[in-house]
Formats: structure tokens, sequence, C-alpha cells
């Protein structure tokens, strides 16, 4: 079979099935994956970061992960976007709450707050790059839900430190975090965004 | 509904209103690990948890940020990480592990040893769920159907043994595929390292992940196709590796 052929065929397979052939050590699919999702991987990983090069080596990272333990994708736990996407997020956060990354972004922002930083960054490039149902959905999300899903989310910070970098008990916001996502799925599933099932 | 957290005298309910927070990876170690521990138990909880990672997920972008990835560079690199495996030959390390065994498993004749037969040229696996928890909805049930396809005369059962010849564990292939895991008595491993269960196929063939196990491993279950004829369980670095990189420390043939 020739590349061009092989190439074509992948492209007509689910997220699924592409998954399912990584565990058989099939690099195409795992290009296709890379090739679909990549990009939302290095996203989430680019904005929690806000450092390109630490962001494509998270997109790696997640990639490779995915080679070598394909069986911890559970398509009952979400789609293989979701599970990617998570992945990268959780590396992400895990590199900026690491000290050796706090010494770098401490000499990089110099005096500036880093926290108030991230925040007002992210406020920027939120609006020109989330999708429109998305955008819509979360424009219409109570600002004080909003905001802490993106300092959690984005800012790489817990419950807890966004609490105190608000001046909120943490149960206030850890509820706001759960309700928020629950509005934002509600939202979601009436613009046909996402399905009313588990997945 | 009341805005502010809600406490319980068993934790559950706090845990609960951890889902959110748990989804963006706001929690510490510590709260992360409660909650899995909820989850392990609630499949109603674990479905609020999938649905809020699809939110999560949505909110990733992939639009005009993209020209800042050099998606062909990090490609490259992918593919040099996952083509720089140095794969053991496992076969050939079982067979030089020594005279202990009944019968080198790797001289069964391959039609005596096949366990399941399907229309792959190879040996297809994956891994389904371990008796652990965090795992799928059917996790805590591991245990007994494995317990239960040891008891079934129409499974195929593969010994493993250790290197120091003595037991650890069993795999049991039911005939659609389904395999189990029983029984592991494998000595846990220091923080960063896993063991990985491989199965077997033709000697020239390289040998197949079915599963990471874990540094304690317990029962898991896994699914397998083609001709199989043996296991074995190599120590890695977690998080498992594409192909075998140490000899194994465990292995069984098709009896």
């Amino acid at each position: 079979m020739s590349p061009m052929r092989r190439t074509a065929d992948v492209r007509t397979w689910s997220d699924t099935s592409l998954a399912v052939a990584v565990g058989r050590l099939d690099q195409d699919a795992l290009h296709e994956l890379f090739r679909r999702h990549g990009g939302a991987v290095f996203g989430v990983a680019r904005r929690v970061l806000r450092d390109r090069s630490l962001a494509q080596d998270v997109v790696q990272d997640v990639f490779v992960r995915f080679w070598n333990e394909p069986e911890r994708f559970d398509p009952d736990l979400g789609s293989v976007r979701a599970f990617l996407v998570t992945k990268a997020h959780a590396r992400a956060v895990e590199i900026v709450r690491s000290e050796e990354a706090r010494r770098a972004r401490q000499d990089r922002a110099a005096s500036r707050d880093p926290v108030a930083m991230t925040y007002e960054l992210e406020r920027e490039v939120w609006e020109g790059f989330v999708r429109t149902e998305v955008r819509d959905a979360l424009a219409a999300l109570d600002d004080d839900r909003r905001r802490v899903i993106e300092l959690a989310y984005f800012g790489g910070m817990t419950y807890r430190a966004v609490a105190e970098h608000l001046g909120l008990p943490e149960g206030t916001v850890k509820s706001r975090i759960r309700l928020g996502l629950r509005e934002l799925r509600q939202r979601l599933e009436a613009q046909g965004v996402l399905s009313g099932s588990a997945r | 509904m009341n805005d502010e957290a809600r406490t319980h005298p068993d934790g559950a309910a706090d845990a609960e209103e951890l889902l959110g927070a748990y989804v963006l990876d706001a929690l510490d170690d510590d709260e992360r690990e409660r909650v899995e521990a909820f989850l392990a138990r609630d499949p109603a909880a674990r479905a609020e948890v999938a649905r809020l990672r699809e939110v999560a997920a949505l909110l990733a972008p992939d639009g005009p940020q993209d020209e800042e990835f050099e998606a062909d560079a990090v490609w490259a690199a992918i593919v040099s990480a996952v083509e720089d495996v140095p794969p053991v030959d496992l076969a050939a390390a079982v067979r030089a592990r020594g005279p202990a065994r009944r019968r080198p498993w790797w001289r069964v004749p391959l039609a005596a040893a096949v366990l399941v037969a399907v229309a792959t040229a190879g040996v297809a696996a994956g891994m389904l769920a371990a008796g652990g928890p965090g795992r799928d909805p059917g996790a805590g049930d591991v245990a007994a159907a494995a317990a239960e396809a040891l008891d079934d005369p129409g499974t195929v059962r593969v010994p493993l043994v250790g290197d120091d010849g003595a037991p650890a564990g069993t795999v049991v292939v039911r005939a659609d595929g389904t395999g189990y895991l029983v029984d592991p008595a494998l000595a846990p491993l220091r923080s960063g390292r896993t063991y990985q269960l491989w199965a077997l196929g033709g000697e020239a063939a390289p040998p197949v992940s079915v599963a990471v196990l874990g540094a304690r491993p317990r029962p898991a279950v896994f699914r397998v196709a083609g001709a199989v004829r043996g296991f074995a369980v190599s120590v890695e670095d977690a998080p498992g590796a594409a192909a075998p990189t140490l000899p194994p420390v465990a292995s069984g043939e098709a009896a």
C-alpha cells in the first residue's frame, strides 16, 4: 500500500479507531491524531505556560506518552481530544508549579505580578482564539464564575490559590468552578456544540 | 443551589464538590488522591467528570494561535522519541534465562500454542481495566471476573514464573480474546517504575504490550487477538514502553 493511500485511509477513521490503532503501534494513526488535535494540545499548553518552546515540549510529551501507554485512554471517560488536552493541561500545570519553572517565570516577569499578568494576558487572547460558540457560552457566564475558571485553567492555579488571590472563601471558589463548568456544559449542549450524552 | 461548599460526615459530598476543580487540575496532590478514591467508587461522579472534561477540552484553542505551533518540527521530535526505544528480543531473553523451565515455551509449536486466532497477522492487544482505583466503571469487578475466568474450564491458562522460579501470577484468556491477569505476585517497585505485560506471538514477531500494570500490580483485564503463545512481564520506566527495554522478570507459555 502506498503511503498516500494509507494517509487517505486513516483520515477517514474515527478518533476512537485511531486510538485503537495506536495501541497496535500504528504510527500513521498517531500522526493523524496529532494532525487533528496537536493544535488544541499546543493551545492549552501555550496558554498555561506562556512559552512556545515549553508548550511544544508538552505536545511532544503528551503524544509520546500516548504512544507508549494507549491503554490509559478509556472511551468511557471522554473523547480522545478531551484525553489529550487533559493530559497536556495537567503536564503544563505541573511545569508551572515546579520550582524551576517558577524561578524562570519570575526572572522573565521581573517584579510584575505573574498572577495578574496571566489573567490580563488570557483576557486578551481569549476573545481571539476561542471558537464562537464557546466564547458565547463563556460570555453568558456570570463574571464571578468565569473568572475563577480562567484563573484555575489558564493560570494553572489551585482553587485555594484562586481563593487567596480573589479574597474569597475556598468553598465559594470550588463551588463556582463546578457550577460554572456545569453551566457551560448546559449552554454548549443547547447550542449543539456538545451532545447531551455522557460524552 | 447553594453556592457554598457542603460538608458531609463521610467526605463524599466534599469530594463531589471538588469535581470541577479536579477537572481543571486545580487541586493539591492530597485532594486529588481523595477525589480519585471517590471516583473509583462512584459511577455518577465519573460520568460527571467525563462531561466536564469535554467542556474543558473545548476551552483549548486551535485557531490563529496555531501559527506559533511548529507542527512539523514537533512531529519529527515525536517520531524520533517513539522510534528511539531500544527494543529487547524478549523471546531470546526468556530463552537465555536457563533450564529451570519444564518445557521452553518458545519451542512449543505455534499451532498448538495458539490461544486466540482472528483475522490478524500479528498480535493486537489493549488493556481494558485494572482492579485498582481510578479506572473504568467496571474496575471493581475485575478481580471477581478474573477469578470466574480462572474457574472456567474453557479458558486457556498461562502460569507466569518469576526469575526465581516462584509463581508470579496467572494469565487466563477466554475464547473471545478477553484476558485476565490473576493473582499477580510481583514485588512492589520504586516510584517511577512499572511492570508491563507483553503478549508473545511468533518467534520473529515483536512482543505486544498487553497492559501496564503499575508498581504494585493488581488483577487486570485486557483483550488480545492473534496467535499468542505466551506472556512475559518486564520492568519499565513509568509510564511504560512501546517495546521491552529490559529482559523479563516473569514469563509463561501456553500449556
